[in-house]
């Protein structure tokens, strides 16, 4: 039987080498959505948008406002901080989270219905992927309006 | 010529991190790079790439030297990426828990 994480990862290579998708640098490409919901939990998301609205200066300024306990607001950084997506940053006895890269969230399947739909037709059932993107360049890639 | 560099989740804790140099709808010099979560840290666990002139692989459980490979039995370079991603995606999993054991023996000793 074939592994169907293989056949995912064999055709996006296949589209990008094609030019048929152009996924910005550093893209994280989710396979699966269950993968994708298990890193960005609801929770994890909100800190996101929180700290990107506020700049809270420690993560007891960030868990006040998130009305949530410090363990847990700690844990889930922690999280964010190992895939890159949140910096933490020392500032005395205080650790500032920081947002550094733009995200997106976008379905691989999305690429292929906004450009030629010849390229929709014969990628059909290759692409399932969910990606979640750092970088600005897909939407205008793809002629689709910014968010 | 045109790079890529993307990160694929094949789970929560497992990353395939590709590079491709694509020219005229070719690849050219390619990484493959497997890691996963091991104790809260990211660990590079098996390499497949190019990059030095020659294809390699470093299953890094065991040692950093570069393993020389044969890609005469290819078309192109595009079957040779295909041929590795289809490696990593079947045994990503066995490849960790050899890293995992390798790091408990070294431990140990």
């Amino acid at each position: 039987m074939k592994n169907q994480k293989s056949e995912k990862i064999k055709g996006i290579v296949k589209s990008i080498v094609n030019e048929e998708i152009d996924l910005p640098n550093d893209a994280m490409v989710f396979l699966d959505p269950s993968t994708l919901i298990e890193i960005f939990t609801k929770k994890r998301l909100e800190l996101i948008s929180l700290i990107i609205k506020f700049k809270p200066k420690s993560i007891q300024g960030l868990a006040d406002i998130a009305e949530r306990k410090k363990q847990a607001v700690d844990r889930d950084l922690k999280i964010l901080e190992r895939l890159d997506l949140v910096k933490l940053e020392k500032k005395g006895r205080s650790i500032s989270p920081k947002i550094e890269k733009r995200l997106i969230l976008m379905n691989l399947s999305e690429l292929f219905s906004i450009g030629d739909p010849k390229v929709k037709k014969s990628k059909e059932g290759a692409i399932e992927a969910q990606v979640f993107v750092d970088g600005v360049n897909i939407n205008k890639k793809m002629g689709k309006k910014e968010a | 010529m045109k790079r890529k560099k993307f990160s694929v989740f094949l789970t929560s804790e497992d990353i395939l991190d590709i590079s491709l140099e694509i020219e005229k709808k070719q690849i050219g010099k390619f990484a493959l790079n497997y890691r996963a979560l091991v104790k809260n840290k990211w660990v590079p666990i098996y390499r497949v790439d190019n990059f030095h002139g020659f294809l390699h692989e470093q299953r890094l459980w065991r040692t950093k030297e570069p393993i020389p490979l044969d890609d005469e039995e290819y078309y192109t370079r595009n079957d040779v990426v295909d041929r590795y991603i289809d490696q990593i995606s079947n045994n990503f999993q066995k490849y960790k828990s050899y890293y995992k054991e390798s790091s408990n023996k070294k431990k140990k000793k």
